[in-house]
C-alpha cells in the first residue's frame, strides 16, 4: 500500500500544537490526535448594514475592511433622491457622522476613512470635497466637470479618469495634490465612463466601463503610471459600475451591470498586473455599489439591487485548517 | 430531490451569513418586493446546513415560483425607476433592466 512517506518521501511531522492556519498552508501535520491541513479559501460574508440604502455613492477607495468611508449617493427614485448623508464602518457595524456639504452621485472616492476626498458627480459634476475623520471642507474643482468617473490614490494625491460629461464619454485624466486638480498629458486610451478606479496616482488601475454610444460594457483594463494609460489584461466579464479593492497589481473587482439589459452582477474578478482571474461571487448581485481595502480583505458595500441596498459584503482571503479523515 | 430551497430573511447584516457558510452551501441573494417593502429573497443549496441556516435567520421558505414573483415586482420597480429617467440619464444607466430568473 502506498503511504505519505512514499509519495512525499519523508513522513508526517508530528506537532504538539496546531500552526496558524495561514503558516500551515499546503502542509500535513499530526498533532496527536488527528491529521491536519490548511488549505486556501476565499469567499464572502455579510457585514453590517449601511443604515441609509443608497448607490453611486463614494468610497474612501484606500480605506479598509475595518475602517472604511461611505459617502453620499442615491436612493432614487424618485430622482434624483440625492442622500447627504455619509458613514463609517469599523468592521463590523456603521455610524453616521457629519454630512457631506453638497450631495450628489455617480462620483468617485479615494483616501482613508480620516482623510477622504470625493470629487466628480451629479449635480455639481466638477466639485470636490475633503474630509478629516470629523468635518467636510470644499476641494479644489475639477477642470472637467463630469459623473460615472473612476478615481484613485489619497487626499493629496489623487486621481480621476474617465466619466460622461453631460453630453459625451470622456477619457481625460486629472491628477489632485491636495488644493488643486491639474490634468495630465495621458488619457484613457478607451475614452469610458462607469469605469472603475482602485491604486494609486502613480499606480492606478482603470477596469471595464461602457463606452456609449453604443451602450455597449467593455472588458478593458488600462494602467496608469503617473503619466499615461497602456493597456491592461482583459476582464473575464464586460461589465460597468462594479467595485473596487487593491492596487494596480493585486486587486478584485465586483459585482456591477451587465448591457444590454443592466443585468447585475455577482462576479468577482482578481487581476495580479497581467491577468484576470475569477474569484467567488458575491452573495447579492447589485450595480454602482462601492468598494474599499484589499484584494485579500475586501468590503463592498451598497449599491442598486435594483432597489437601493444596506447590504455589506467582506471578502476574505485566507488558509483555514482541515482534519483529514477517510470517510 | 430539489436542488434549491427558496425563502425570504432579513439580512440582519453582520454574521447573516458567514464565509463557513458561503463554503457550505450555495447562497444567492435577490432583492424582492412584496407591494410595500423590499424584501431580501435567497436561493440556498438544499443540504441540510442550507436548510438550518434558513431556519435560524428566522426565514420564510417561498415555493420557486413566490420566489420569482417576488423579484419580479422589484425588476418592474426597476423598470418603471428607468423610465423616469432622462434620456440623458438612460444613456448612462444603459438599457432597461430585463427580467431575472432566478435558478
Amino acid at each position: 500500500m502506498t503511504d505519505y512517506k512514499t509519495i512525499h518521501g519523508k513522513k508526517v511531522k508530528f506537532l504538539s500544537s496546531d500552526p496558524p492556519a495561514a503558516v500551515g498552508e499546503g502542509q500535513v501535520w499530526y498533532n496527536g490526535t488527528d491529521y491536519k491541513t490548511a488549505i486556501g479559501s476565499e469567499a464572502w460574508a455579510s457585514g453590517g448594514n449601511l443604515n441609509e440604502g443608497r448607490f453611486g455613492h463614494a468610497s474612501a477607495q484606500a480605506g479598509t475592511q475595518t475602517a472604511a468611508l461611505c459617502a453620499t449617493g442615491t436612493e432614487g427614485p424618485p430622482w434624483p433622491g440625492i442622500v447627504t448623508s455619509v458613514e463609517e464602518y469599523d468592521g463590523s457595524s456603521w455610524t453616521e457622522q457629519s454630512n457631506v456639504n453638497a450631495g450628489r452621485e455617480s462620483m468617485a472616492g479615494c483616501g482613508t476613512q480620516t482623510a477622504g476626498l470625493i470629487f466628480g458627480g451629479s449635480p455639481d459634476s466638477d466639485d470636490t470635497e475633503e474630509y478629516d475623520g470629523t468635518n467636510w471642507t470644499d476641494g479644489g474643482d475639477m477642470n472637467t466637470g463630469r459623473y460615472h468617473v473612476g478615481g484613485a490614490g489619497t487626499q493629496t494625491a489623487g486621481l480621476v479618469f474617465g466619466g460622461y460629461t453631460g453630453t459625451a464619454k470622456t477619457g481625460v485624466t486629472e491628477e489632485y495634490n491636495g488644493s488643486s486638480w491639474a490634468n495630465s498629458p495621458g488619457s484613457l486610451n478607451t475614452p469610458r465612463f462607469s469605469i472603475t478606479g482602485c491604486g494609486t496616482q502613480t499606480a492606478a488601475l482603470g477596469s471595464a466601463g461602457n463606452i456609449n454610444p453604443p451602450s455597449t460594457v467593455v472588458t478593458n483594463t488600462e494602467e496608469y503610471d503617473g503619466s499615461s494609460w497602456t493597456t491592461g489584461g482583459s476582464m473575464n466579464t464586460a461589465r460597468q459600475d462594479m467595485g473596487a479593492a487593491g492596487i494596480q497589481t493585486n486587486a478584485i473587482v465586483f459585482a456591477g451591470r451587465i448591457q444590454p439589459g443592466s443585468t447585475l452582477s455577482n462576479a468577482t474578478e482578481a487581476y495580479d498586473g497581467t491577468s484576470w482571474s475569477t474569484k467567488p461571487n458575491v452573495s447579492t448581485a447589485r450595480s454602482q455599489g462601492a468598494g474599499a481595502g484589499t484584494a485579500a480583505a475586501g468590503l463592498l458595500f451598497g449599491g442598486g439591487a435594483p432597489g437601493p441596498s444596506t447590504a455589506t459584503e467582506e471578502f476574505t482571503a485566507g488558509a483555514i485548517e482541515k482534519t483529514i479523515t477517510d470517510s | 430531490m430539489a436542488i434549491f430551497i427558496y425563502g425570504t430573511a432579513n439580512n440582519t447584516g453582520k454574521g447573516f451569513f458567514t464565509a463557513q457558510d458561503r463554503r457550505d452551501f450555495f447562497l444567492r441573494g435577490y432583492t424582492g418586493h412584496d407591494g410595500s417593502n423590499y424584501v431580501d429573497v435567497w436561493v440556498i443549496g438544499a443540504n441540510e446546513k442550507g436548510a438550518l441556516w434558513l431556519a435560524e435567520k428566522d426565514g420564510v421558505e417561498k415555493t420557486k415560483t413566490e420566489a420569482q414573483n417576488l423579484v419580479n415586482a422589484a425588476i418592474t420597480l426597476a423598470q418603471n425607476a428607468w423610465d423616469a429617467l432622462s434620456d440623458e440619464e438612460k444613456a448612462i444607466q444603459g438599457s432597461r433592466p430585463t427580467a431575472v430568473t432566478v435558478p
